[in-house]
């Protein structure tokens, strides 16, 4: 059990309004608020949030000049940032201050997530797995699964708990699942405090993983790889996704609400799904997108979503349709 | 003052003597000649380059960096300068990031976009084609046909550095659309190397400047151009190297110039003086100070720019006119004596002070140009100074001599017969002429008339001239008798009675409309193309494009030093390379900017997958110097040249701007070095400025702060050398009003005729200055002469300006003709000199022949009213009866 150790108020001013082409940094992470607020950090201390879907934007003045990799949103309002060397940053005030936490790590910690407003999670680097059971307060450090086996010419070089783990989501509060290197998929169903190993067919890196209910879930990785299930991951299956001829692109974060979906990638890559995630087709932008990538896509209740890319790019979904927030 | 014995004594010993002197000056001039087989007619790079910072740069920087006093402080900065900190960072760094000679080949295509196997393969081979250019820096070539320009991609896990064509040059619309891909996929590809609408590709490739060889590159981009130009593709050529190529076709022009000039000179001689003599002795003392001037240029060592031509054409018109005001004296004073030796003695010995006085204004004047720190500038002004000074041995030592030698002048004139048709007809004849001449030079510029000469360029509005002059000849050659007399009635009438207080007024009000004008000239804003080539010119059509549909044609360089080995492989300095580069984006025009960051970035994303969360600096050194040992392992040696130095101490950041103007080149220097003043750090030290922005904020301040200190000095030294020679305070004052009348007006026209101030109209303007003051010095001489004859101020100005203004309005015809053909030059920058100098010769000639008899008249100065005439009833008072 790590003690809760508050390092003190970061030093926070008001938020003062941005626009997209003041954005200049990569953006990393979406996520919404109960109250319909999104979230998005990048790098170089960026923490904006929008209440319009993206239209207008604030910047949440924070000193630290790190980079910010993941940001949660609780069902209670607060917020949650991780980034480099354990970093953890809470806010409980819609991000007028933030707290700085000791997570008793110095890994890099890549994604975080919510199970309900008290339990929550954050993964990242060496196969790291840290976990609150009061909003933050006190972390725990959560072993990885014994039978996690990796691909046997991988096997001989990286032990198993070094695994990366790039991904976390909770579609219930007691059951979640995270993604990371060489294929792997990890399961909870008691909320996050035993994991276990799932089966894949693929042995390559997964960026993100995302569920619609407990049953219906979408990992995705290197090499356009975008991995299926309808009974919960007992059983995983590949999807074709409809790449660029010639270049084989990396897909980054997936969601799906209703029959809605997004996925996105390298080099300006998006997909769509309109039948509830079964088949998959790629959107076209304009080839100025291709020098940028997309890092993460978030749709909300209503079925709106906003993906969040490098050079400060945002594109706002709204049901079938994407619009480009920048121009 | 000389003594007016010393003079006499010397034009003896030069009469005695005459025949150890003409061998001497023979011998002297046939070693020069020898030497011209040296000359060297070209651009030289370097010579644009400030060598030493200027001495206000090196005194504010004394007083800022040093506890030195005010004292020590300026006595360095005259004394040592020290070397230009941009130039010197720039040379420093040349030989680690590239040149910034940076030529530029553009591929347009007429219709659809450059994705097409077509285009690609004609890319590759202009490409390939530059690759095998003389002086070009190897690894400073770069298209996307080029395998240096590279996409950097992950598959299967796995690092993918390949180059955009990979796997071969296009052959299908398959592979052209995989190159489109490349290009759009990979950052700092689109936008430097292909437009932002597609529609074109460009190659740049860096020269060395001292290995260019301007006729070669001619030659080989010229084959190249017609080779790959066809029905679908536009090809443009732009940069400086091609810049300064372009300039040199025009030698032949030049050469053509010359020729115009001498003939239209050796017209006017023989027109005033009506006798063969007239015409060969001020051509030969013209051909003798070329000789001198160029064999000078020559010894020590100087190349002779075609572009600052225009200085030595209008110098050697100088010396002619040196020659005809003493021609025209001797004339005079033998017509009145008919004694030879007497004429000789009396006319030279007249015109010793005024031409000494004029020579070495001139002479130093020049000179005084070379306190611009730039060797262009300062090889002219030695070269020219020398020419200058050459005068008093080609006019002022040898016409004693040849005149002793050959026949006096006829007794009389010969008779003019005025031809068959009437003045005013023919006055309606050349007003014809002269309007025609306007409409076809005005046709020309609208619509150019294509290269006729071929190879020597289109001669703009030459044609125009060539139709008429037979016209304007033959009206000169049968009225000039009648003209000039009626310029000079006219000139003396306008300081007659009320006028001269008009005049006067005249003055004052050009002084404040002129003033007013010429606050507003600034430097060099444009670009050097537009500055030396017409906007229509091929190359300024290139270099339009380039800033069109490309990002940074124009790149600001800082350099990051780390001060330590490997510095740059440490998160650190990395850290405050990548604050500053965000910084630098936010400034004014900048587009983008580029540094070894984004490789760090990419590298470190790549080494994770491709994840772009892990597309940060890594904190842990070691992790950083891997990321460098993959990326050397994976690519061709030399590609990360431009963005770092070998030992890893030394990075770049480059920021893209769009387009440039003096102003945003001085803000964004300021811009960036307020950052490193705001946030200090010991990690790294940013250097300013590299690239063409440090080269042009380097030329830029070296012109503008001595364009200043240069007039000033010259018009000081005009000033010091007038009162050495007559010694009256207010007197020198009034002669100073046409010198500094014609700066201020010639300023308010470059700023009404939208011309910049740049490296070669500094010269310019001070030869302007210098040489302009003359026509006040021969007037003013005269008018103390008569002022002695006849004791009456009003009477002896007007008979100084009857009997030298003939010869002033001569000599200023010469000077404009030796400028004038300037004007139909292909070259904007020599047509704009040459304009400008006839047009500072024009105000200088109106300055000394009206403005400063009326300002003497209504000022009377105490030199004359207190003088006691010392020849009152001897000399030449005869001639009073011509006034």
């Amino acid at each position: 059990m790590v003690a809760l150790c508050l390092y003190g108020l970061a030093d926070v001013a008001n938020a003062s309004s941005v626009t997209h082409e003041e954005i200049r940094q990569s953006l990393f992470t979406t996520c919404t608020s109960p109250d319909g607020r999104r979230w998005i950090v990048g790098e170089l201390g960026r923490v904006l949030s929008t209440a319009d879907n993206g239209k207008t934007l604030e910047r949440a003045n924070i000193e630290g000049r790190e980079a910010y990799l993941s940001v949660a949103c609780s069902p209670d309002g607060a917020l949650l940032i991780t980034g480099q060397r354990g970093l953890v940053m809470r806010s409980r005030d819609a991000g007028q201050t933030w707290q700085k936490l000791d997570v008793g790590t110095d890994r890099t910690l890549l994604s975080a997530t919510y199970a309900d407003a008290n339990t929550v999670f954050a993964v990242g680097d060496f196969g790291t797995i840290v976990r609150s059971a009061d909003g933050g307060d006190t972390w725990t450090s959560i072993a990885l699964p014994t039978d996690l086996s990796l691909p046997e010419d991988i096997a001989e070089i990286i032990e198993p708990g070094d695994v990366l783990l790039y991904g976390i989501d909770f579609p219930s509060a007691t059951d979640g699942w995270i993604a990371g290197e060489f294929g792997t998929i990890l399961v909870s169903h008691d909320a996050g405090l035993t994991w276990a190993a799932q089966q894949t067919p693929e042995e390559t890196t997964l960026f993100a993983i995302a569920f619609a209910d407990t049953q219906r879930g979408w990992a995705v990785g290197i090499d356009e790889v975008m991995l299926h299930t309808e009974d919960g991951g007992t059983t995983w299956t590949r999807q074709a996704v409809p790449g660029r001829a010639g270049f084989v692109l990396g897909l980054y974060g997936v969601d799906v609400a209703g029959n809605i979906g997004w996925a996105v990638g390298d080099n300006g890559l998006l997909l769509r799904t309109t039948d509830g995630g079964r088949t998959w087709e790629r959107i076209d932008l304009p080839i100025e997108f291709a020098a940028n990538w997309f890092r993460d896509i978030d749709l909300n209740a209503k079925g709106e979503g906003l993906i969040v890319g490098g050079h400060g790019v945002m594109l706002y979904t709204n049901n079938d349709q994407v619009q480009n927030l920048g121009q | 003052m000389i003594p007016q014995s010393w003079i006499d004594a010397y034009l003896r010993l030069l009469l005695k003597y005459s025949g150890t002197i003409t061998i001497l000056v023979t011998a002297l001039t046939l070693y020069f000649a020898w030497n011209l087989t040296g000359l060297r007619l070209h651009t030289e790079f370097f010579d644009f380059y400030p060598k030493f910072r200027t001495t206000y740069s090196a005194f504010t920087a004394c007083r800022a960096e040093t506890d030195k006093g005010f004292l020590p402080c300026l006595g360095t900065s005259i004394v040592k300068p020290g070397p230009d900190p941009y130039i010197q960072i720039y040379n420093d760094f040349r030989e680690m990031f590239g040149s910034a000679n940076v030529m530029s080949v553009i591929v347009e295509v007429k219709d659809g976009d450059i994705y097409n196997p077509e285009t690609l393969q004609k890319l590759d081979r202009i490409t390939k084609h530059i690759i095998n250019a003389k002086g070009v820096v190897p690894y400073q070539i770069a298209s996307i046909a080029h395998p240096k320009v590279r996409s950097i991609t992950t598959r299967a896990g796995a690092l993918e550095i390949r180059e955009l064509y990979y796997p071969g040059v296009p052959q299908t619309q398959e592979d052209a659309e995989r190159v489109r891909f490349g290009v759009h996929s990979t950052r700092g590809v689109r936008g430097l190397y292909t437009s932002l609408d597609d529609t074109a590709a460009v190659v740049h490739a860096g020269f060395w400047e001292e290995e260019l060889d301007f006729n070669f590159l001619y030659k080989h981009m010229t084959d190249m151009k017609n080779a790959e130009q066809d029905a679908k593709h536009n090809i443009y050529i732009t940069g400086f190297p091609w810049l300064y190529t372009s300039v040199l076709r025009y030698t032949g022009q030049v050469l053509l110039v010359f020729l115009a000039t001498t003939v239209s000179l050796a017209f006017l001689l023989y027109v005033y003086f009506r006798t063969w003599t007239g015409v060969w002795v001020p051509v030969f003392s013209g051909v003798l100070s070329t000789i001198w001037g160029l064999g000078i240029a020559v010894l020590l060592g100087f190349n002779l720019d075609p572009l600052v031509l225009v200085i030595p054409v209008f110098l050697t018109a100088r010396a002619l006119s040196h020659s005809v005001q003493s021609m025209d004296r001797y004339h005079e004073e033998y017509y009145h004596s008919g004694d030879k030796e007497k004429a000789i003695i009396d006319s030279y010995g007249h015109l010793f002070p005024p031409a000494i006085a004029s020579i070495i204004t001139d002479g130093i004047g020049l000179l005084v140009v070379a306190v611009a720190p730039i060797p262009l500038i300062q090889k002219v002004a030695v070269f020219a100074s020398f020419w200058v000074v050459s005068i008093f041995i080609s006019v002022v030592t040898l016409h004693p001599i040849i005149l002793k030698w050959i026949d006096p002048p006829p007794k009389e004139h010969a008779e003019i017969k005025v031809g068959p048709i009437p003045m005013l007809r023919g006055l309606l004849y050349v007003g014809i002429n002269f309007m025609v001449v306007a409409l076809l030079a005005f046709a020309n510029v609208t619509y150019p008339v294509p290269d006729i000469l071929g190879g020597v360029g289109s001669f703009r509005g030459g044609w125009a001239l060539l139709w008429c002059l037979p016209g304007i000849c033959w009206f000169w050659f049968y009225y000039a008798e009648k003209i000039y007399p009626a310029i000079t009635w006219v000139t003396i009438e306008a300081s007659e009675g009320w006028r001269r207080w008009a005049m006067v007024l005249l003055t004052i009000f050009l002084f404040i409309f002129g003033g007013a004008q010429a606050r507003h000239l600034k430097v060099g804003d444009m670009s050097p193309g537009m500055a030396l080539l017409f906007a229509d010119h091929p190359y300024n059509v290139g270099w339009d494009k380039l800033n069109d549909k490309f990002l940074g044609a124009s790149q600001l360089i800082v350099i990051a030093d780390t001060k330590r080995p490997d510095g740059i492989k440490d998160s650190k300095p990395l850290q405050a390379i990548e604050e500053f580069t965000n910084y630098m984006i936010g400034a004014e025009g900048a587009s983008d900017a580029v540094t070894i960051i984004d490789i760090v970035k990419r590298l470190a994303r790549l080494y994770h997958d491709g994840d772009p969360r892990w597309g940060l600096i890594p904190d842990n050194p070691k992790e950083i110097g891997q990321l460098f040992y993959v990326f050397t392992n994976s690519s061709a040696p030399g590609d990360l040249n431009r963005f770092m130095d070998p030992s890893g101490r030394f990075a770049t950041v480059l920021t893209l701007f769009r387009g440039y103007s003096h102003k945003i080149i001085t803000e964004s220097i300021e811009y960036g070095r307020e950052f490193a003043k705001k946030n200090p750090t010991d990690e790294v030290e940013f250097k300013f400025a590299g690239g063409l922005f440090g080269i042009l904020a380097a030329v830029n301040d070296a012109v503008e702060s001595s364009y200043w200190t240069n007039i000033i000095l010259i018009w000081l030294i005009v000033y010091i050398c007038l009162y050495l020679t007559y010694g009256t305070f207010v007197g020198c004052a009034i002669l100073m009003i046409p010198v500094v009348l014609s700066q201020v007006v010639a300023e308010a026209l470059m700023v009404m005729m939208k011309i910049d101030m740049n490296v070669n109209s500094l010269p310019i303007a001070a030869a302007g200055a210098g040489v302009g003051v003359d026509y006040g010095i021969y007037h003013f001489s005269r008018m103390i002469d008569s002022y002695d004859e006849i004791g009456d101020l009003d009477v002896a100005v007007d008979h100084a300006t009857a009997t030298t203004g003939k010869a002033i309005i001569f000599t200023a015809t010469t000077m404009i003709a030796g400028t004038i053909f300037w004007w139909f030059s292909a070259l904007k920058f020599q047509a704009e000199m040459g304009f400008l100098l006839a047009l500072l010769m024009a105000f200088n000639t109106f300055g000394g022949l009206v403005l400063v008899p009326a300002w003497v008249k209504v000022v009377r100065p105490s030199f004359f009213v207190n003088r006691v005439p010392k020849r009152l009833g001897q000399g030449s008072g005869g001639s009073l009866a011509k006034a």
